[in-house]
């Protein structure tokens, strides 16, 4: 009971401070657009929220320290439109390994980004594209 | 087996066979299958199959339509730093700037010019799409969000999917209203012009904004839209503004539609986490 509790807070937490970045609109200072990077790490959350969702991870750093990754995505209907929730091939569960494919922050250090693909586990890749890509 | 225990295990066992056989909710919902849409051997929607037509003949506009001026991926930033490709349903190179194909740009009033050039060098950091404010209609065909269109005889219904929008067009060729209390999408009325609905829009607000670079529409604007369908899968939207309050003359876009099909509108509420007004705050 207790660990679950703590487990509560502790993704309660997560979730708080995971509001999404503004990213439906003008997006220039905070993203560095046209480039696109990779992190992979151990899925946490997503917020489903819109305008725009927020994904999170953990990210084992060289020095054995960890990091937690945010990276905005579309909105709670393109997610669900591309299959992204509970159930099926795309859901995504808490401690699942994913590669994540994001465009980086300006500063080329924080660790943010907005969400361009995520590579599941068993190697598939959902990228975020229109309905008819 | 005891009897008792029979009793337990078959309810069990027959809501586990209709949890396992029943696909979910949720997908069917998203994915249900257009009706009525013609298709090629494969499934995928004919795009150049005829037009439907209302009983009356004349052509039915009803379905879901997203911009088809979408940005291909390639353009993402259309040399400047706007929507990611991929985040999102494309944007339209016209919901960035509506004078995108224009010599010289929108033919831009000097205060409409000015305001155009301090909301580019501020990330357009007042953009009223940002703070969750309604799109008014002419920016909406170009914006990464589906719309319905429900067509009758004498009504032309745009539903929204961003915040629950509507509009509304009257086909009976009503009067415009003389002193409209100015609102977001206008007063709205049309008459057929062969296959083409000719709509006549007055009676806006006077602060909306028609594209990401802040270029204005103003309460002085009469909006003119001819709108077709040349086939199954497309629409064409030929919008004419004639704003002298913002503009020196009037100005003609033509803006594509393509229609989607096997899924269903879904409100987004932008206002459940907005966040700009206290992040975007310009240079």
């Amino acid at each position: 009971m207790t660990k679950w509790t703590v487990g509560c807070v502790v993704l309660c937490a997560c979730l708080v401070a995971g509001a999404s970045l503004h990213a439906h609109h003008s997006l220039a200072g905070a993203y560095a657009l046209g480039k696109e990077a990779k992190v992979t790490g151990a899925f946490t959350a997503f917020r489903l929220v819109n305008p725009h969702s927020s994904l999170k991870l953990e990210v084992k750093n060289q020095d054995g320290t960890v990091t937690e990754w945010a990276i905005t995505g579309g909105s709670v209907t393109s997610l669900a439109r591309l299959g992204i929730g509970k159930d099926g091939p795309n859901a995504l569960h808490v401690g699942d390994e994913i590669t994540v494919t994001y465009v980086p922050a300006a500063d080329g250090k924080s660790p943010i980004g907005l969400l361009v693909a995520i590579t599941y586990g068993d190697g598939h890749t959902v990228r975020f594209r229109s309905p008819d890509e | 087996m005891p009897r008792r225990l029979i009793l337990f295990a078959a309810p069990v066992l027959v809501a586990a066979v209709v949890l396992l056989t029943t696909p979910p909710v949720v997908a069917q919902w998203l994915k249900y299958p257009t009706a009525g849409a013609p298709r090629a051997r494969n499934g995928k929607l004919d795009t150049t199959a005829a037009a439907p037509r209302t009983r009356e003949g004349k052509p039915d506009f009803s379905g879901l339509w997203l911009t088809g001026d979408g940005l291909p991926c390639e353009q993402q930033t259309l040399g400047q730093e706007f929507l990611v490709c991929g985040a999102e349903l494309p944007i339209s190179k016209y919901g960035i700037n509506m004078g995108i194909g224009m010599p010289g740009g929108l033919p831009y009033q000097p205060w409409a010019a000015q305001q155009v050039k301090y909301e580019t060098e501020q990330n357009s950091k007042d953009d009223p799409h940002a703070k969750c404010l309604p799109d008014t209609f002419v920016r909406l065909y170009g914006l990464p969000h589906m719309q319905k269109f429900v067509q009758s005889p004498g009504l032309l219904v745009m539903l929204d999917e961003l915040n629950a929008g509507y509009r509304q067009i009257f086909i009976d060729g009503r009067p415009l209203p003389i002193d409209p209390q100015p609102s977001w999408q206008g007063y709205s009325s049309a008459r057929w012009e062969g296959a083409t609905l000719v709509v006549d829009s007055i009676g806006f607000r006077d602060d909306l904004w028609l594209d990401i670079v802040g270029s204005p529409l103003t309460g002085a604007a009469k909006v003119r839209e001819r709108i077709r369908r040349p086939d199954y899968g497309h629409l064409e939207i030929e919008v004419t503004v004639d704003d002298p309050k913002a503009y020196t003359k009037p100005w003609t876009v033509t803006m594509k539609q393509v229609l989607v099909v096997d899924t269903e509108l879904v409100d987004e509420i932008c206002l459940e986490n907005e966040k700009s007004t206290q992040r975007m705050l310009g240079k």
